[in-house]
């Protein structure tokens, strides 16, 4: 499988195959094979002592990109531009099927990370996407993440789904309004970040109750998690870190503090100090946030897009089939899989707000009946009974609702809870 | 330094048109120059005639020698377009940019040009001809009064909903939000801890209507202009929204210099931090996405922050620091070390620099504002079209006047009603009665629910580490989810009596 960025290199050369149809064979390429698993294809402008600069094209923009001779497994030459390359060996020669534009499709996740935004709405929305933008491995999906945070148990979840099940299939990038905490950290296994102008990333730091920070095994472990997690998404484990904080405030006050310097080809060496780097990104004491124009000075974003138009650009296309009703005013149209999406949150959003009224009912009722004559106690468990079933239906929807509301796991819910209760329901209405 | 626009030009080749040309005839279009000054003569008026018979309007900004690139502004909307020299047949030159460069070469210095053209304009008066058919439409929004109680997103609405309906080209938003001490006493810029950061979360929520769903809603997307009196505590965000801002020559914008000291001491350092972090970055963002220097915003909102600016050519940049040469100028120090802190003398009188607070003069220096303006009238002349709008005629003042009103009458129906309620008694009289008193019961928390309905969250205050937001303690009355439970328990008490 092709990584992310090389696909969208392919794609934007096949683009350009299309504008110069009439000189075919003209677009050989060279193809960098990183030790990473990361695929670079453009033309190599310079070499010394096995390190490559190597210009990359993304449409009409194109980049240039330096690798070391120590991150190098192979390089190919004058790859036909829709062959594909293994460890040097050119192992196809594919013709583009089709000239048209790649289809996209943006998936908005907002609300709390484990709430509104789970693991699994989002893996029941892929067969709508490989209905939408086909299984070749063309379609984009746009992330378009706002929220404030969420589970930690969730993440892990969500990771899985998006390395595992979205990359295999489509384009992903994350682009971003606001992603903090697990947010975030959700959005940091996907390779190519954008950010929008209000754009805001980071604050990882676990927590929970009054500010109290995650210790020992549980912060170490989850420092872990993001390590895999910033390896996945191509960046470096530093950013992160100095994104979780540190819980000990004897550790350069509370924090892991972030320098970096960028030298005259854009390429970032970070360190984990505030004056090892010529730019420092977080002091000594603070837990690191970037905004959009810190993101994209540090290249930790690919580029700040206002609207869809700017994101195609910086995805290195003229045009992108984006799917979906496009409505006035409306900054991206809405595909099928996203009104499912936007239908979920706002179910969860009233489940979770009435979650609690829907348990006070069904304790009235339930008060109520066991206080009743054996002659009308079967109104009061009815009723009790229709809120029960209220609550079984939120929790069905969204499972987390177990661990937070009833501190039950997911799968002992349904027994330890519902039948549970269903089962006291009977006794009362056999009691005399 | 990352400015909003360019000032000096706009505003120069605005003035000369207006100095000159006066109130436009009836039916002339106001069209925008490249600059965002509105000329008001056709004359003023590049003209393309396209060999498909169009002719476009506007401002020829660039020409080479294939192509002409012409930017048309209806409504304050720029519209830059290329069009290639094979499509045209003929170019007409109308004079703004004679006018342009005279401005500039005669009227230019430094951005006093509003206070120069308030003087040259003065005694004009509110003369303003309602019979400009053309003239580009004005909506004036005043949010005055307390953040929260009465400037929020449910007036903020009302008034965005009756602007909508009028679909101005301009939408002037003043803010003048009370900053007091106490109910004889202005407050000072900077309250220390007391600064009121936390009203950020208002300030967010009314951004979002500018900048989410007027998007979605408005047909056409006016050029919205703040016109600061005293954007103060969360009110100081709210300017970003803005396409371009002018200040009141007393007007300020600050009072959110407690962001440091958030959350005290409670619970682990790092999440204090984590919680400051992130509410900075979204401040932060508020100002990017208005196209302002997010720097601006963290020299208000942490005390420890420095930031100052130096003179280069003819604009100023901000840089971290604070001065240390003279065409330097500290704007704050780091007000966490004891030698640097305000002094009481400094706090009482303004001129503290522990932290940010926009001042007009400064404001204009650094670009944030375009001039001052004392007067409505002012901020129009500022705009170039004091000679050439149209004053909508909104209800955006009655909206809030009726509000202030509305929300003094809750204040005591809401408490008397639970009284009500609370007084009915049940159970004294039979099984008639009661449940002809629970059904009142009922009816009353029927009716404290549609009025919660009815106002929303403009009825709400954020309580607790978090900022929760509740029905005002004082009013005594149950929160929206315990109501439906009270109504659950009469409902339960009727089954008991229904036999």
């Amino acid at each position: 499988m092709m990584n992310v960025l090389s696909r969208f290199a392919v794609r934007s050369v096949l683009a350009l195959a299309v504008l110069f149809a009439a000189a075919p064979g003209a677009f050989a390429e060279d193809v960098v094979e990183l030790k990473t698993g990361e695929t670079v294809r453009g033309e190599i402008v310079r070499e010394l002592d096995g390190s490559v600069w190597l210009i990359e094209s993304f449409g009409t923009v194109k980049r240039e990109r330096f690798f070391a001779a120590s991150q190098i497994l192979a390089v190919t030459r004058d790859v036909p531009e829709n062959a594909d390359v293994e460890e040097g060996r050119i192992v196809e020669d594919e013709t583009p099927s089709a000239i048209a534009p790649p289809k996209g499709a943006v998936i908005s996740l907002e609300g709390t990370v484990g709430i509104q935004m789970t693991a699994q709405k989002l893996r029941d929305l892929i067969p709508q996407l490989e209905k939408d933008l086909g299984t070749d491995g063309t379609g984009i999906v746009v992330f378009k993440i706002n929220s404030g945070g969420g589970l930690l148990l969730e993440i892990d979840r969500l990771h899985k789904v998006i390395v595992e099940e979205y990359k295999p299939r489509f384009q992903v990038c994350s682009w971003i309004e606001s992603a903090i905490s697990a947010a975030a950290m959700t959005s940091h296994v996907i390779e190519n970040i954008y950010f929008k102008p209000e754009g805001n990333y980071g604050a990882c730091t676990g927590w929970s109750g009054a500010l109290q920070a995650v210790k020992g095994y549980g912060y170490e472990s989850v420092l872990y998690q993001m390590e895999i997690a910033s390896d996945q998404g191509g960046y470096d484990q530093r950013i992160m870190r100095a994104m979780q904080g540190h819980p000990d405030e004897s550790h350069f006050g509370a924090a892991w503090p972030l320098s970096c310097t960028i030298d005259e080809r854009g390429n970032v060496t970070w360190f984990q100090s505030a004056d090892d780097g010529e730019m420092v990104v977080n002091p000594v004491g603070e837990v690191l946030t970037l905004n959009s124009e810190v993101a994209k000075r540090v290249g930790f974003s690919k580029g700040t897009a206002r609207t869809l138009d700017d994101l195609t650009e910086l995805l290195g296309y003229d045009e992108i089939d984006w799917v979906g009703k496009s409505f006035e005013g409306r900054i991206y149209p809405v595909s099928k899989a996203e009104e499912e999406m936007i239908k979920f949150r706002e179910v969860v959003t009233e489940d979770e707000a009435r979650l609690g009224e829907y348990q006070a009912k069904y304790n009235v009722n339930f008060g109520a009946a066991q206080g009743a004559p054996r002659d009308i106690r079967g109104r009061y468990v009815g009723r009790a009974r229709q809120h029960l079933a209220r609550v079984a239906a939120v929790v069905r929807n969204n499972p987390n609702f177990a661990l937070l509301e009833f501190n039950t796991l997911p799968e002992d819910f349904e027994r330890d809870v519902i039948e549970y209760q269903e089962g006291l329901l009977r006794e009362l209405m056999r009691a005399p | 330094m990352n400015m909003k626009r360019t000032l000096t030009r706009g505003i120069c080749a605005m003035a000369a048109c207006v100095a000159l040309l006066g109130v436009a005839p009836a039916g002339t279009f106001g069209v925008a120059t490249a600059h965002g000054a509105v000329v008001s003569s056709a004359d003023d008026v590049d003209r393309i005639y396209l060999r498909s018979g169009r002719i476009v309007e506007g401002r020829i900004i660039q020409e080479t020698s294939t192509e002409i690139r012409m930017e048309v502004v209806v409504g304050g909307i720029k519209a830059p377009t290329t069009y290639s020299k094979d499509e045209v047949l003929r170019v007409e030159r109308g004079d703004a940019q004679e006018s342009d460069d005279a401005a500039e070469s005669g009227e230019s210095d430094g951005g006093v040009d509003v206070d120069r053209l308030r003087e040259r304009l003065r005694g004009g008066g509110e003369s303003v001809d309602p019979s400009l058919a053309g003239a580009p439409t004005v909506y004036h929004m005043p949010l005055r009064g307390w953040l929260g109680s009465d400037i929020n997103t449910r007036i903020v609405s009302e008034m965005l909903e009756d602007a909508r309906r009028q679909e101005p080209d301009f939408l002037v938003i003043e803010i003048d939000r009370r900053w007091q001490r106490s109910v004889f006493e202005d407050a000072p810029d900077d309250l220390g801890n007391a600064s009121k950061f936390d009203e950020f979360s208002v300030a967010d929520e009314i951004e979002a209507l500018f900048t989410k769903e007027m998007p979605r809603t408005w047909r056409k997307i006016p050029h919205i202009v703040v016109w600061v009196k005293s954007a103060m505590g969360g009110a100081a965000f709210l300017p970003f929204v803005g396409d371009e801002i002018y200040f009141h020559p007393d007007g300020r914008m600050g009072g959110v210099g407690n962001l440091g000291e958030l959350f005290g001491s409670t619970g682990d350092h790092v999440v204090r931090q984590k919680q400051r972090s992130l509410r900075l970055a979204r401040a932060q963002g508020m100002a990017i996405a208005g196209g302002y220097d997010y720097r601006i915003v963290t020299a208000m909102t942490m005390r420890a922050y420095e930031l100052s600016y130096r003179a280069v050519g003819g604009t100023v940049e901000l840089f971290e620091g604070v001065a240390s040469r003279a065409n330097e100028q500290t704007l704050t120090e780091n007000g966490t070390i004891r030698e640097n802190q305000d002094s009481l003398r400094d706090v009482v009188r303004g001129t503290g620099d522990d932290v940010l607070t926009l001042k007009a003069e400064t404001a204009k220096t650094l670009g944030v504002s375009k001039g001052n303006a004392e007067t409505f009238n002012d901020v129009l002349a500022g705009m170039g079209i004091l000679r050439n709008h149209r004053k909508l005629d909104g209800r955006a003042e009655k909206i809030m006047d009726d509000w202030i009103v509305q929300l003094d009458e809750l204040g005591r129906t809401m408490p008397q009603m639970w009284e009500d309620y609370q007084q009915v008694a049940v159970g004294r009289n039979g099984v008639d009665d009661e449940r002809e008193a629970i059904g009142r019961r009922m009816r009353i928390l029927q009716d404290i629910k549609r009025l919660i309905d009815r106002y929303g969250n403009a009825l709400f205050v954020p309580e607790g580490l978090f900022g929760i937001e509740k029905l005002p303690p004082a009013w005594g009355v149950p929160q929206p989810g315990d109501l439906e439970i009270l109504l659950e328990q009469h409902r339960v008490q009727l089954m008991g009596l229904n036999g």
